[in-house]
């Protein structure tokens, strides 16, 4: 009888512990399983529950061992393998051992949801375990606890403690047949056909600048396509298939789809990028000026050339929202005036009402973004009304007719020798030099080559980079963070030509 | 206080450390590492 009671009081702790983690492991599945969650929280709830019942009505081994495996499948399945695993571990442990040592990576975690209820279901699995014991000691009449399924879970944690710290930290792997492989991550079609071809031979250009290296360098080119579904596929071909060693890429839209595949790889991802949220600081990063540098060093110079007030006619497009609305706080920083602001769809073509509204107020500057075909077109009629006084950041660089938009100045990348661009153009004849993307996809290509070279990992390399003197003048980098920042210079369009005003 | 009643508020006060602190450490890692929000390319077409 007292026995009976025992079993009974062990059995309902055993459910309501399975109950509440199955609570737990449904929330948590939500995020990957969607409605489907509610399903599997189901099984897990209604299963046990009959096989108890069953258990409670016949006394039936099979039914005992049945639901015994059930506690098996939540403590295992969910509460090790998911709980601790994949949240607590790397939430508590990957974290400090990140801030510990750049050897190993900061965690990649999921909404604080996810892992919260990671955590917790964890936490619960742990008293299911600790239930279902109390319930086989009741089921066959044990009267004293040990201690020992007690040291032997302590111990087992530790185990799995050491395993994780062993498997999260990156080390340094020699290349296989000394051939390190790149992959290049760019579009070779459609609208990035431009920036994706110069890309490629910016890089090109690097690797025949090689000399005397101890590895071979290869570079696999990942024709990504124009959608991140096909781009998503040729990725993971690169990875799996081609076994690529660290990727460069240089378009935002793929660079988003390259970081969770990169990091699931575990493999250096550099990206010409103005996404500042591809670089994580573990195996993401960027390389390119912010907008905020840009608007800075815009706002430094039109101080120089002593303007005051200021007409703004650009595009509605959200990379030129981005370098406005750095712009504006600079340009209210510095106690300027926008004389008059306009904003034109990329269906306009007739600007001269907009060009003579912002005549009439006098600007020093007329500060001019747009992309082709309408920044020609705008270059033309601003040209047909005599107006010289324009400036920029970016835009002019890519003009296919730069002689509108002689005189204007504008901020672009910097570059530390010039004759870079010279040879460049010299090698690719025909080839736009597109000047806010080369140099840095040149010196992220070298810097996954002197990680290589000095038989360090990428990742970790990089992670460790404050300061790289590169083809685009100094970057810098602060710890822990994924994106590398640099100083923008002042060029002008001179003779036709974009020629570099100023150094950092 | 009894050894059971003790006993449990450990156990309740490690359980609310371990989530007290998955919480601030997820939301400081997410921020860190430009989880948390989505962005437009703000450079010149990429």
């Amino acid at each position: 009888m007292i026995q009976d009671l025992g079993l009974h009081r062990a059995a309902r702790r055993s459910l309501l512990s399975i109950g509440v983690t199955a609570a737990l492991i449904t929330i948590n599945h939500l995020s990957v399983l969607g409605p489907k969650a509610f399903g599997l929280g189901a099984v897990l709830i209604v299963g046990p529950a009959l096989l108890l019942w069953w258990f409670k009505r016949t006394r039936s081994n099979v039914a005992f061992a049945g639901y015994l495996a059930m506690n098996l499948w939540v403590v295992i399945g969910f509460g090790l393998l998911k709980g601790l695993w994949k949240s607590t571990l790397p939430v508590f442990v990957g974290t400090l051992l990140s801030a510990l040592s750049t050897a190993y990576p900061r965690p990649t975690l999921a909404p604080v949801w996810v892992e919260v209820s990671g955590v917790a279901m964890f936490i619960g699995s742990a008293f299911v375990a600790a239930f279902a014991y109390q319930l086989v000691r009741a089921r066959w009449g044990t009267a004293r606890a040990s201690g020992l399924p007690a040291s032997a879970a302590i111990l087992a944690f530790g185990v799995i403690v050491a395993a994780y710290m062993v498997r999260d930290r990156d080390r340094w792997v020699a290349p296989s047949n000394g051939i390190v492989k790149i992959g290049v991550i760019v579009p070779t079609s459609g609208p990035y056909v431009v920036l994706g071809n110069s890309f490629l031979k910016a890089v090109q250009m690097a690797q025949s600048d090689l000399r005397g290296t101890k590895y071979q360098y290869q570079l696999v080119l990942v024709d990504v396509g124009q959608e991140p579904g096909q781009a998503r596929t040729a990725i993971l071909h690169a990875i799996r298939d081609e076994r690529v060693d660290a990727i460069v890429g240089g378009i935002s839209r793929f660079g988003q789809v390259t970081r969770p595949l990169a990091t699931q790889a575990r493999i250096l991802q550099t990206c010409v990028c103005s996404v500042t949220s591809i670089g994580d600081g573990a195996y993401n990063f960027t390389n390119i000026p912010s907008p905020e540098a840009e608007g800075v060093r815009w706002v430094q110079e039109a101080q120089r050339r002593g303007i005051r007030n200021i007409a703004l006619l650009t595009q509605d497009y959200p990379s030129i929202h981005g370098h406005l609305e750095a712009l504006k706080v600079e340009i209210r920083r510095a106690g300027l005036t926008i004389t008059d602001a306009q904003e034109f769809a990329d269906s306009v073509t007739d600007f001269r009402t907009m060009i003579a509204r912002a005549q009439a107020l006098h600007p020093d500057v007329y500060y001019v973004e747009a992309l082709n075909p309408q920044l020609d077109v705008l270059g033309q009629q601003l040209a047909d009304v005599k107006i010289r006084n324009i400036a920029s950041v970016v835009a002019p660089s890519v003009s296919q007719r730069p002689e509108l938009f002689e005189a204007t100045w504008y901020t672009d990348s910097n570059l530390r020798d010039f004759a870079f661009k010279t040879r460049f153009e010299r090698l690719y004849p025909g080839t736009q030099f597109a000047t806010h993307m080369m140099p840095y996809a040149y010196d992220d290509f070298n810097m996954i080559v002197q990680a290589f070279e000095r038989g360090e990992n990428p990742a970790v390399y990089v992670r460790n980079i404050r300061s790289y003197d590169g083809n685009a003048g100094t970057l810098t980098k602060g710890q822990g963070s994924g994106n590398f920042q640099s100083t923008p210079a002042v060029w002008e369009i001179e003779h036709g030509k974009p020629v570099l005003l100023s150094h950092q | 206080m009894t050894k059971v009643t003790r006993t449990s508020m450990l156990v309740a006060l490690v359980i609310a450390t371990m989530l007290g602190g998955a919480t601030l450490i997820t939301r400081r890692n997410n921020v860190a590492m430009n989880s948390a929000h989505q962005e437009t390319p703000s450079g010149f077409l990429h």
